[in-house]
C-alpha cells in the first residue's frame, strides 16, 4: 500500500523531463462508492494545476473539482472522523491507497493510530514501536466541511446505509449542525429510528435545532405514543446545558 | 426529506431555539464566555492587575481597556469557530495546518498552561499563607482536592461556588468607590495611552495583556462551546456570552487598578506579597481586608486550576483526535487523565520548590502568556479568513483588519520590551 504522506511533496517532472512542480493534494472521486484517485494537485510556477493520475504528462488543467470529487490532504488527512462500525472518534494521521485488480489506485484505509503523526514528526524509529490503527474507507464520516458535504450526497455513502442504531451513535458524535444536516438528507422513518435509538438529551437537542418542517416528518415518523413524549420533552427546555464535560453515549437500545 | 446543499440548508433554518428567543436562549447558551471571562480573574489575573495599579498608578489604564477589546474580539472569534467547525482550537490547527504546526502550538499552549497553573497554584499558597497555612501542606491538598472534584465528576456541581468564592474580588469595585480614586486622572489614564519607558512598566503591560486574553482562554472557550454543541444559530447569544464575560473581567480588573493606585501607588508601597495586595481592600472591609482577599484568592485559584488542566487535556485529546472526557472511566481515557495529571504535577511542582517567590511566579507567568499567544492569535487570524474552515462565517477584510491591529499591538508590546530588555 500506498501512503499519501509519501506522495506529498514528491516531485512531478514532464516527457522532457523538465520540473513540472511538486504534488500538494491528491483528488479521490467517492461518488461510485470506492474513492477512486483521479488527479493529484501540483504546485507549479503558475500556480496549482491539476494533473490526471494515470497521464501525468498530460497538459495541467485549473485545479478545479467534480461534485463527489475530494481532496485528500485538504479534506481528509488530519481531520476528526467518526468511526461508526467501530464506535469512535478519531482524526487522520495518514491515509493509504491501493491498486486495484485493473491498476486503478483507491483508498483503502484510514490510519488513525499515533504512530503515523509520530512519522511525520521524523521521528521514524519511535514510530515503528507505535501501534498501526486502520479503518475501512466505508465505515468512515468525515467532518470536514467538503468531506461531509460530499458524503451526505453520495448515495454510497456509508451513512445511508447504516442500521439505527449506528445512525444514532454517528448523530451524538457529530456537532448539532453537522447532525441536522445527516437527519435531513435521511429519510423521516430512518431518522425517526436513529432518534429512538439514541440517548434521549441527543434526540430532544437535535429535534430542538431543527427546522420546523423537518423536524415534524420525523416526528410523524414516530409511533404516536414516542411522539407525544418528544413533543412535551421539547416544549420542556431549549438547549440542554452541559457544564464542560462530555456524556457518555447510553448504549443503543433498538427496542425502543 | 431535502437534498439541498448544507449551506442553504442552514441558511434557511430557523431553529426551534430561535423562535423562543429572549432570555430563555440566552440563559441556555450562556456559559463559554462568562466562564472563561470570569476565570481570567484569577490570582495572577489580580495581582497582575494590583501591581499595575501599585507601581504606575493610573497611567497604564489604557493597556487594560485595549486588553478587553482584544479579549472580546478573539473571545468572539474562538467561540465562533468552535460553533461553526465543531472542533476544539488545537484540533483545527492540526486540519488546517498538519501535525508539525499543530505539535508546536500544543507544546505552546502546554507551556503557557503549565505556567499559569504554577500561578494559580501559587495564588492558593499565597491565600492560605495569609492565614498561617504552610503551602507544603495547602498545595498538595488542593491538588488533590481538586482533581478528586474534576475527575470524580462532580466539577459542574462546585463549579458555581468557586465563581462565587471568587466574585468576592467583585469587593475591590466598592474598595474603588471608597478609596476617593482621582476619577479624572483614571479618566486620562484610560483613555490617553502613555508610557514610562522603561522595563518594568513595559514588563507589566505585556503581563497585563497576557493575563487577560490568556492563551488556555481561547482554547477553552472553543472547546465549551463545541462541548455545548451550539450551533449557527446560537451565535448571537453566544456573542453576548463573551461580551459579558470580557466586558466583567475589564471592569473588575479597571476597578482592582483604581483601588491599588488610590491606595498603594499614593502611599507608595510596592506589591511584594499577597497581603500587600490585600491593602487595597481597606477602605472597603478594614482589618478583615486581608481574610477577605485570602478567601477570594483561594475561591479564585481553586476554580482555575481546575479549569487549567482540564483545558489542557482536551487540547491534547483534540490534538490526537480523541473525545475523551471526564465522563469516561480511566481504562477508556487514559490519555485525558494522564494529561490532566501531568500539567497539575507540574504546576505543584514549580510553586513547591522551596523558596520560589509567589508574586514573581504569578506575574511572570503572564508575561510569558503573552508571548506565548501571540503565535496562536496569527493561527487564528488565518483561520478565521479560510473559507475552507469557516463557510459564510469567514471573517472580512474588515475584522481581518482588526485582528491584524490587536496582534500588532501585542506584538510592538513585546518588541520594546525585548529591545529595552537587551539594551538596559
Amino acid at each position: 500500500m500506498v501512503r499519501l504522506t509519501d506522495q506529498l511533496g514528491a516531485k512531478v517532472r514532464d516527457d522532457g523531463d523538465r520540473r513540472v512542480g511538486r504534488v500538494i493534494d491528491v483528488v479521490v472521486d467517492s461518488g461510485g462508492g470506492e474513492a477512486l484517485v483521479t488527479a493529484s494537485i501540483v504546485r507549479t510556477p503558475a500556480g496549482p494545476r491539476r494533473l490526471p493520475w494515470d497521464t501525468p504528462d498530460a497538459e495541467p488543467q485549473a485545479p478545479d473539482l467534480g461534485e463527489a470529487e475530494l481532496l485528500l490532504r485538504r479534506d481528509v488527512l488530519d481531520t476528526q472522523i467518526v468511526d461508526v462500525r467501530g464506535h469512535r472518534v478519531a482524526r487522520v494521521g495518514d491515509v493509504l491507497l491501493t491498486e486495484r485488480d485493473d491498476g486503478r489506485m483507491l483508498v483503502a484505509v484510514v490510519d488513525v493510530g499515533l504512530g503515523a503523526v509520530v512519522r511525520r514528526l521524523g521521528l521514524k524509529r519511535w514510530s515503528a514501536h507505535l501501534a498501526t490503527e486502520l479503518v475501512p474507507w466505508d465505515s468512515i464520516h468525515l467532518t470536514s466541511r467538503r468531506g461531509h458535504l460530499v458524503q451526505l450526497s453520495s448515495p454510497h455513502a456509508a451513512l445511508h446505509h447504516l442500521p439505527p442504531d449506528e445512525l444514532a451513535h454517528l448523530l451524538a458524535r457529530l456537532s448539532t449542525t453537522h447532525a441536522v444536516d445527516v437527519l435531513r438528507h435521511t429519510s423521516g422513518d430512518r431518522a425517526a429510528g436513529a432518534l429512538a435509538a439514541g440517548p434521549p438529551h441527543v434526540g430532544q437537542r437535535l429535534l430542538s435545532s431543527m427546522d420546523e418542517q423537518d423536524a415534524a416528518v420525523v416526528l410523524s415518523a414516530l409511533p404516536e405514543e414516542h411522539r407525544r413524549h418528544w413533543r412535551h420533552r421539547m416544549a420542556e427546555t431549549t438547549v440542554p446545558r452541559r457544564r464542560y464535560r462530555r456524556h457518555r453515549p447510553t448504549k443503543p437500545t433498538t427496542g425502543r | 426529506m431535502t437534498d439541498e446543499p448544507m449551506a442553504a440548508g442552514a441558511s434557511r433554518r430557523r431553529s426551534w431555539v430561535r423562535r423562543r428567543a429572549g432570555v430563555a436562549a440566552l440563559v441556555a447558551v450562556v456559559g463559554p464566555g462568562l466562564l472563561a471571562g470570569l476565570s481570567d480573574d484569577d490570582p495572577a489575573g489580580i495581582t497582575t492587575y494590583s501591581v499595575l495599579g501599585a507601581r504606575y498608578g493610573y497611567q497604564l489604564l489604557w493597556v487594560l481597556l485595549l486588553s478587553t477589546v482584544a479579549l472580546v474580539l478573539f473571545h468572539d472569534l474562538a467561540s465562533r469557530m468552535g460553533v461553526v467547525t465543531g472542533q476544539g482550537l488545537i484540533g483545527l490547527v492540526r486540519q488546517r495546518f498538519g501535525v508539525r504546526t499543530a505539535t508546536a502550538a500544543l507544546a505552546v499552549l502546554l507551556v503557557a498552561n503549565i505556567g499559569t497553573t504554577a500561578a494559580e497554584f501559587a495564588g492558593i499558597a499565597a491565600g492560605f499563607e495569609l492565614f498561617g497555612v504552610s503551602r507544603y501542606l495547602s498545595v498538595p491538598l488542593a491538588a488533590i482536592g481538586v482533581s478528586t472534584l474534576v475527575l470524580r465528576g462532580s466539577f459542574h456541581r462546585v463549579e458555581h461556588v468557586l465563581l462565587a468564592l471568587g466574585s468576592i474580588f467583585a469587593a475591590y469595585i466598592l474598595a474603588g468607590f471608597l478609596a476617593h480614586p482621582d476619577w479624572s486622572a483614571a479618566a486620562k489614564g484610560l483613555t490617553w495611552p502613555s508610557m514610562p519607558l522603561e522595563r518594568g512598566a513595559l514588563f507589566i503591560a505585556v503581563a497585563t495583556v497576557g493575563t487577560t486574553l490568556a492563551p488556555w482562554g481561547l482554547s477553552f472557550i472553543q472547546s465549551y462551546a463545541v462541548d455545548k454543541k451550539l450551533t449557527v444559530a446560537d451565535l448571537r447569544y453566544e456573542r453576548v456570552d463573551v461580551v459579558l464575560g470580557a466586558t466583567l473581567t475589564g471592569v473588575i480588573g479597571l476597578f482592582v487598578v483604581v483601588a491599588c493606585a488610590a491606595t498603594l501607588h499614593a502611599s507608595n508601597i510596592a506589591v511584594d506579597s499577597a497581603a500587600d495586595a490585600a491593602r487595597a481592600l481597606e477602605p472597603l472591609a478594614g482589618s478583615f481586608a486581608s481574610g477577605l482577599f485570602g478567601i477570594g484568592l483561594i475561591g479564585a485559584a481553586l476554580l482555575a486550576a481546575s479549569v487549567l488542566p482540564l483545558s489542557s487535556a482536551y487540547s491534547i485529546c483534540e490534538f490526537v483526535g480523541t473525545d475523551d472526557a471526564i465522563d469516561d472511566r480511566f481504562r477508556e481515557a487514559r490519555l485525558f487523565y494522564v494529561a490532566y495529571a501531568v500539567v497539575t504535577a507540574m504546576g505543584v511542582a514549580i510553586v513547591l520548590v522551596p523558596g520560589a517567590p509567589l508574586i514573581a511566579i504569578l506575574v511572570v507567568s503572564q508575561a510569558i502568556n503573552a508571548i506565548l499567544l501571540l503565535p496562536l492569535l496569527a493561527l487564528m487570524g488565518r483561520m478565521a479568513r479560510d473559507p475552507d474552515l469557516m463557510g459564510e462565517h469567514r471573517a472580512g477584510n474588515a475584522a481581518s483588519a482588526v485582528y491584524l491591529l490587536a496582534i500588532g499591538f501585542i506584538s510592538l508590546c513585546i518588541g520594546t520590551l525585548g529591545v529595552l530588555a537587551v539594551t538596559t
